[in-house]
């Protein structure tokens, strides 16, 4: 096959232009920079790594010009002979930019303000750059997985995760890769922030449907796709900050003579060390033991002609130590730790100017332990009493080729993962209906192997066609057509259209119908059970995006349907429901369908964004069909930020949602049971409540205020340029008290039941300081 | 503004979201309970109605009331039978646990005679009218009762004395007309306060209730013999019933809901009757004098 693909590569070699497109000085790839002959009204667009060809270039005298977005388009002119490959790498001068990442002056051939990654046929990917991530308020301080919640893709459970909901899926059936790599589990304090460094982060990928069939991992849903920096290759520069509760470091700069480049990026936490001042002040009355760290470091050096090596490496550790005062309160004592980790290796090298070869293994897992012993248990001395541990494990291998020819271009790939789950708890005498123990350990190899085209059929209409192949052991194997049309209609308009199918071969052992789901991210994958076979959905979504240099605005409209889903085995109380789903469950389905918009609009100093997302999702098993809990019906996100001065940013985030669904209380009775043998009945004159559908009811609608304020001052220390960026950021200003989870049993000296909301985030100020040289 | 006054103000901010104001539960109507099983071959048949508030003495609960004042009938279609309050304590119901008062609902208690008794494959009709003039109906069609066909009658059988003790299998076996939705297997000690402990392979604790729904046969050891504060050291022999009974479809769905740990689920809190939640259901039972031998 290779060699076949390696023939017909050389035989369709004709003159193309080839390279890679970077920002000067730093020379870092420019992912998704436009490169075009505008006399052949050819356009092609770089890849994550900044690299291009052009095919099937004739005879003569031709302009070529990159763009990029906060860049200065930059032409040269070339000659070409018809035959030979022309090397041609461009260096784009950074552009000042009022909103980095965001929003700048009209150049040629792109729309200026885009909410799309324009990478493929059918309905883009929705792009964040590194820089707007810092942008979208964040609790103390800036949080790639939070700031992705703007999207109307994508929805939180509660205040309290940064677990994404994808368009009426689970948090588990979306695959989040750094640097093509699945993380497990990346977020710290059960989910509150999320465990990846955004100063590290070039650009984020959404593809939250119609996904391609090279999109790395079988999920359901969506992929986010996190991409890196490479690290400048001029010189070293620096970076980090200083926030309430962690403080970050990061440093990139160039190896072996700028033919490289490296980047450390690292995160510690404070939150112990600020409880224990807020406590000596008084503040608080009891302390905090708790901390995590998180580094990431990368390595990337020059391979062959246009090739490259990378080598990364993520590093999530969290540790809860009780304090000695807690071991006496408490009789007792916990070791709790976990965390997860990454490896991964890439290489990248062009075969010939129309094939590109991309090669990489990695490693990833999820670890966690927890202990809990009881003092002084006799003679013995210390009892263990409560045991758990859990492990996400994934070793993978994968190859892509790219075969890039005048109206197509083709990929072909394999992905080989062999996974393994294992997950306990084991609490003793302490067990109960809400947390039994168990015991499981699951192994699942996978193989999938894809190809796709992407077909030029004329100026303004490209199509996608493509199929995924998994093979998913005892769990079977599937075949998953993928394909995608876009028409551009002008230079302003496109309309695009994709769908496909997709699988899963794990499910997380965690209910999303239970309390814990609201304030735990944390998932629990294990494989799929053999009676269900593989999770398998459709989609279909239409998108519509119209761009002008000021304004950008997408629609989108999606229908999904999902089989084989793991459901709790019967509907419950959320209060009361186990967190997790172990042997009892039921196999049921899922669909959803919604409409989106997102838009951007520049005028003057400010940048206006706007969101809205209008979804309906269902799930069924047996006669039992019921909204999700994570489901809001509608939710408007809107967005704003006006420069301050010369180089300051004032922002204010407002999100207005529906309120999520929970079951209601109708009624109220006592539950006697009958004894035959005597002919009675026995019970309890106290009662019950009787629930109301599941999850037929709502809780009150939801509103947030975030506000934020950072102002760079620009410095030379040192013998060094750089700025100082001092932020304040408030979420929920207005302290709305917002709806978490419905208690429906209190009645509290009131004539009749109550309902009580337990609340989400109050008012939540921070502030920091960022810095780079 | 100094640190500590930053703190101060976070610390007051993060706890100056209190709850939400609490939203009182709008129910469905009068919460009145109505619970009735009517067994093939009795010669009366029982209705225990109670209305449930809210429990003024203790915060989360509600508590059951009699419901006095009833106009209760039964009828076959052909005949109908009235069935008057019956104040006699422990007539419909008794108190789980022990401390609660037996007479506590004995208000709510109709109880009476059936013309010509409960009749197998009769589909019977409850027409309950309350003081406030709603009215309650109901319906079963009473099941067949089982066969016993072993143990025999008046066997003996072993029950666990000393703790290393294996007594010998009972095997109980049986057939019935039609699947039963519902089957319960109890060893019932007439004349004692006592509980027999009926343990299954699976099971190593034993129970004193076994679920042998889609079964038509049970193999169980009488693992002990519980008498509570009774000395039953000198006793060797108990007498003691074989029970075997099965349920209608209404009283299988109630009995599932039942066993449920978190609230009942509106769609199953009426069961076979409209007007009022509870269940309107029959049964089925076949009774086996046994004698239990208690090893020493």
């Amino acid at each position: 096959m290779l060699h076949w693909l390696l023939s017909l590569a050389l035989l369709s070699e004709g003159a193309a232009i080839q390279g890679i497109v970077r920002a000067e000085r730093s020379l870092e790839p420019i992912a998704g920079a436009t490169v075009s002959l505008p006399e052949l009204r050819r356009l092609v667009i770089a890849d994550a790594k900044g690299y291009f060809v052009l095919s099937d270039v004739p005879a003569g005298r031709w302009r070529v010009q990159a763009a990029a977005l906060g860049y200065e388009s930059h032409t040269i002119t070339i000659t070409s002979d018809g035959t030979s490959a022309i090397r041609l790498d461009f260096d784009l001068v950074v552009r000042p930019i009022v909103i980095p990442g965001v929003s700048n002056q009209p150049i040629q051939q792109t729309a200026e303000t885009t909410v799309s990654a324009p990478a493929t046929a059918g309905p883009p990917a929705t792009r964040i750059e590194g820089a707007a991530l810092r942008l979208v308020p964040g609790l103390a301080e800036s949080d790639v997985l939070r700031a992705l919640q703007v999207l109307p893709s994508i929805h939180a459970m509660s205040d309290f995760s940064t677990a994404l909901y994808v368009r009426g899926g689970a948090s588990d059936q979306n695959l989040i890769t750094l640097d093509g790599i699945q993380l497990f589990n990346p977020y710290h304090v059960g989910g509150i922030f999320s465990a990846i460094g955004a100063s590290a982060v070039s650009t984020v990928d959404v593809w939250a449907g119609a996904q391609p069939a090279r999109t790395p991992g079988d999920r359901l849903s969506s992929t986010v796709a996190i991409h890196t920096r490479d690290g400048g290759r001029d010189q070293v520069r620096t970076e980090g900050s200083i926030g309430l509760l962690s403080t970050t470091l990061g440093v990139d700069g160039p190896i072996n003579g700028g033919k490289g480049g490296f980047l450390i990026a690292g995160r510690r936490t404070y939150i112990d060390a600020a409880a224990d001042a807020a406590r000596a002040l008084g503040l608080i009355s009891a302390t905090v033991p708790y901390g995590f760290s998180d580094l990431y470091a990368k390595v990337t050096h020059g391979v062959g002609v246009l090739g490259s090596l990378s080598i990364s490496g993520y590093l999530d550790r969290e540790k809860f130590d009780i304090t000695d005062e807690m071991r006496e309160e408490f009789n007792g004592d916990v070791d709790f730790h976990w965390g997860s980790k990454m490896l991964s290796a890439a290489l990248r090298q062009p075969l010939s100017t129309a094939l590109l070869l991309e090669l990489r293994a990695g490693y990833t897992d999820f670890v966690g332990n927890f202990r809990g012993y009881d003092i002084g248990g006799g003679a013995q001395g210390d009892t263990t009493t409560i045991r758990a541990h859990s492990i996400t494990r994934d070793v993978l291998a994968s190859a892509d080729l790219t075969w890039y020819n005048r109206a197509h271009t083709t990929r072909f790939g394999i992905q080989l993962d062999h996974f393994r789950f294992a997950h306990a708890v084991d609490a003793g005498v302490l067990e109960d209906e809400t947390m039994p123990n168990f015991d499981r350990a699951d192994r699942v190899s996978t193989a999938a192997a894809y190809v796709e085209d992407q077909w030029q059929l004329a100026d303004p209409l490209e199509l996608r066609l493509g199929a995924r192949m998994l093979e998913a052991g005892r769990l079977g194997h599937v075949l998953l057509p993928r394909a995608g049309v876009q028409w551009r209609a002008n230079t302003h308009f496109t309309l695009s259209a994709g769908g496909g199918r997709y699988a899963q071969a794990m499910r997380s052992m965690r209910d999303e119908e239970s309390v814990v789901s609201s304030i735990m991210a944390y998932d629990f994958l294990t494989v799929q059970p053999e009676t269900a076979g593989l999770a398998t959905g459709e989609d279909l979504v239409l998108s519509a995006e119209w761009t002008a240099p000021r304004t950008a605005i997408r629609i989108d409209a999606y229908g999904k349907r999902m089989h084989n889903l793991v459901l709790p085995a019967e509907p419950n109380d959320p209060l009361d429901a186990p967190p997790f789903i172990n042997e009892t469950y039921r196999v049921g389905s899922g669909k959803a369908l919604g409409i989106e918009l997102l838009a951007r609009h520049h005028i003057g100093k400010n940048e206006l964004a706007l969101s809205y997302a209008f979804s309906r999702s269902e799930r069924t098993a047996d006669a039992d069909v019921y909204v999700p809990r994570f489901e809001r019906r509608h939710v408007l996100d809107a967005s704003a930020t006006r420069t301050w001065g010369g180089s300051g940013i004032l922002s204010a985030r407002a999100v207005l949602a529906s309120g999520q669904p929970y079951t209601p209380v109708v009624g109220m009775t006592s539950l006697f049971e009958y004894n035959a043998t005597n002919n009675r009945w026995e019970g309890e004159t106290f009662g019950q409540l009787i629930l109301g559908e599941h999850n037929a009811a709502r809780m009150p609608g939801y509103f947030r205020l975030d506000v934020a304020a950072r102002k760079t001052y620009r410095k030379h220390w040192f013998g060094q340029d750089g700025t100082m960026t001092p932020y304040l950021q408030i979420l929920n200003v207005l302290n709305t008290k917002n709806a978490l989870i419905a208690d429906r049993q209190a009645y509290e000296r009131h004539e009749r039941p109550i309902m009580r909301f337990a609340p989400q985030f109050p008012l939540l100020p921070s502030f920091g300081l960022e810095w780079k040289f | 503004m100094s640190m500590r006054m930053v703190m101060v103000l976070c610390a007051l901010s993060s706890v100056a979201a209190c709850e939400r104001a609490p939203t009182p539960i709008e129910f469905l109507g009068d919460q009145i309970v109505l619970n009735s099983v009517i067994n093939a071959g009795a010669a009366q048949a029982a209705v225990l109605l109670v209305r449930v508030v809210p429990d003024s003495n203790y915060r989360n609960q509600s508590v059951a009331r009699p419901l006095p004042g009833a106009i209760v009938t039964l009828s076959d279609g052909t005949n109908s039978s009235t069935l008057p309050p019956n104040r006699t304590p422990g007539r419909c119901s008794y108190p789980l646990y022990a401390g609660q008062q037996d007479s506590a609902l004995v208000g709510g208690c109709y109880a009476g005679s059936v013309a010509g008794g409960v009749r197998t494959g009769v589909t019977y009709s409850l027409d309950v009218q309350l003081p406030d003039g709603k009215r309650i109906h109901g319906t079963t069609t009473v099941p067949a009762p089982p066969t016993l066909r072993s143990p025999a009658s008046g066997d003996t059988l072993q029950v666990a004395g000393p703790p290393d003790f294996n007594p010998a299998p009972v095997l109980v076996n049986w057939t019935t007309v039609v699947p039963a939705p519902l089957v319960h297997l109890v060893m019932f000690l007439p004349n004692l306060p006592c509980e027999a402990h009926m343990r299954q392979p699976q099971n190593a604790d034993g129970n004193l209730r076994i679920d042998a729904t889609g079964r038509d046969s049970v193999t169980f050891r009488l693992s002990a013999l519980d008498c509570g504060d009774q000395n039953i050291e000198r006793r060797p022999r108990f007498d003691a019933q074989l029970v075997l009974t099965v349920f209608d479809e209404s009283y299988a769905r109630y009995d599932k809901e039942f066993s449920r740990s978190s609230g009942v689920r509106s769609r199953y809190a009426a069961i076979g009757i409209t007007g009022a939640v509870g269940v309107f259901g029959s049964a089925a039972t076949v009774r086996l004098p046994v004698v239990l031998v208690r090893q020493r």
